[in-house]
């Protein structure tokens, strides 16, 4: 008779064919190779119980107490990385009937791709988010669906600083989110400024500020902007179906490291964050103008100085055909 | 009526008019302002760094102030003349 080691044992024992579901060996040599996932085993298909989906891992976080779930203070170390995703699956299982209907199909490439990569830690924003993985595919998979303020306590500063002074914190923000907006899509691009690995998410529903977990948000009708622990890089304009009528989303700007820099997007709420800087975090209306030009939009009106000096409107040529050339400042690219 | 708009500073574009003797207003954005109104600021490659800058872009707007035609990702040759056969050939539409 072969001597196997106890683990290779073990191993066959977990997957169906000695019979015992709970084998040490296995969970601990199974503990090593899940090390960042830490809550998805991977037993074998002969445990008391079928290996957790995400579904599951999802649920089970969520009935175990969330409604008490604290956020993270500023400075939250990463092994509050269990808590916080309490938080946000919280968030997407309070999402309603939808919250597992629609798989955002970059889903599993991202997941894959967090599998692979640890995350920086030093973000502003909780830690958690980028520190594990694990998050970053749950983000991806969720279809964060938040109807009213009262649903989202628990999460609300996850995209902002905890105990920022501006109007970033989450409660505002998604106070102001909240209000007017109809329901947006989502789209978390992929970063290659904060994060080493692609982090690429299509779409998710969200209103309010449950969409700004992670990543840039766009939308149609409302909100362009990003959270303070995200960047999107290549948020190209793209087509939204969907929810509102066919629109061209805006690309969203990248952060500056240099400093916080303004969105530009659709009109709607723009979150403005600077990485390292956590006093760094505003938000603000973008106006209505902001959006690229269709045919048929009526022109935004401007007044500025010809070369000359002197003020031109716009509507001084109403009536008249205008070309309105723009081009770029000299000694610059394009 | 043909206007050009650019981040330059009202200076600049005075020199600019005058070295080519254009014909035509130009608009100082400086602080690119209308440049985002109107949603052109596109990201650009200069020597591997991304940079934020106005693309070259012509709106054709009309007497109702309308936004009747957009040209995006101009190229400066040829372009005035692509702009004029829009013009014309919307005017005998209109006609």
């Amino acid at each position: 008779m072969f001597d196997f080691p106890s683990t290779v044992m073990a191993g066959f024992e977990s997957s169906g064919l000695a019979g015992v579901p709970e084998a040490g060996g296995a969970e601990s040599a199974e503990a090593e190779e899940d090390a960042e996932l830490p809550l998805l085993k991977r037993g074998g298909s002969s445990s008391p119980e079928p290996p957790p989906d995400f579904d599951e891992l999802a649920g089970g976080a969520l009935e175990e107490g969330v409604a008490d779930v604290e956020l993270p203070a500023a400075g939250a170390e990463p092994d509050l990385a269990g808590v916080v995703f309490a938080a946000l699956v919280s968030c997407v299982r309070r999402g309603g009937p939808l919250s597992s209907a629609v798989i955002p199909t970059g889903a599993l490439s991202a997941f894959i791709e967090g599998l692979g990569s640890s995350d920086p830690v030093g973000c502003h924003a909780p830690v958690a988010i980028q520190g594990a993985s694990l998050f970053r595919a749950l983000l991806c998979r969720a279809l964060f669906t938040v109807n009213n303020p009262n649903e989202l306590p628990v999460c609300s500063a996850s995209y902002t600083v905890p105990g920022s002074k501006d109007i970033g914190t989450g409660s505002a923000l998604y106070a102001l989110a909240s209000q007017n907006f109809p329901l947006i899509k989502i789209a978390i691009g992929t970063s290659d400024i904060f994060f080493p690995s692609l982090l690429i998410c299509n779409t998710a529903m969200a209103r309010g500020p449950a969409s700004f977990f992670l990543g840039a948000f766009l939308s149609p009708t409302g909100i362009c902007g990003r959270s303070s622990c995200a960047a999107a890089n290549g948020m190209t304009k793209r087509k939204t179906s969907a929810i509102a009528q066919q629109a061209t989303v805006a690309r969203c700007k990248l952060f500056n490291d240099a400093g916080c820099r303004s969105e530009r997007g659709a009109p709607g709420l723009a979150v403005f964050a600077r990485p390292g800087n956590p006093n760094c975090v505003h938000a603000r209306f973008i106006s209505s103008g902001e959006i690229p030009m269709q045919v048929n939009d009526k022109a935004p009106d401007f007044t500025l100085q010809d070369e000359n000096g002197k003020q031109v409107s716009l509507k001084d040529f109403r009536g008249k055909i205008v070309v309105l050339y723009f081009y770029p400042k000299a000694n610059t690219p394009g | 009526m043909l206007l050009g708009i650019s981040p330059d500073t009202p200076k600049a574009q005075k020199k600019f008019q005058d070295a080519f003797s254009l014909p035509f207003t130009l608009l100082a954005d400086a602080d690119k302002k209308v440049a985002e109104a109107f949603g052109v600021m596109k990201q650009k490659n200069m020597y591997g760094k991304k940079v934020w800058g106005v693309a070259r872009t012509t709106f054709i707007i009309g007497p109702d102030g309308k936004i009747e035609h957009i040209f995006e990702k101009v190229k400066p040759e040829g372009h005035a003349e692509e702009v004029l056969a829009y013009l014309k050939d919307s005017a005998k539409g209109a006609a």
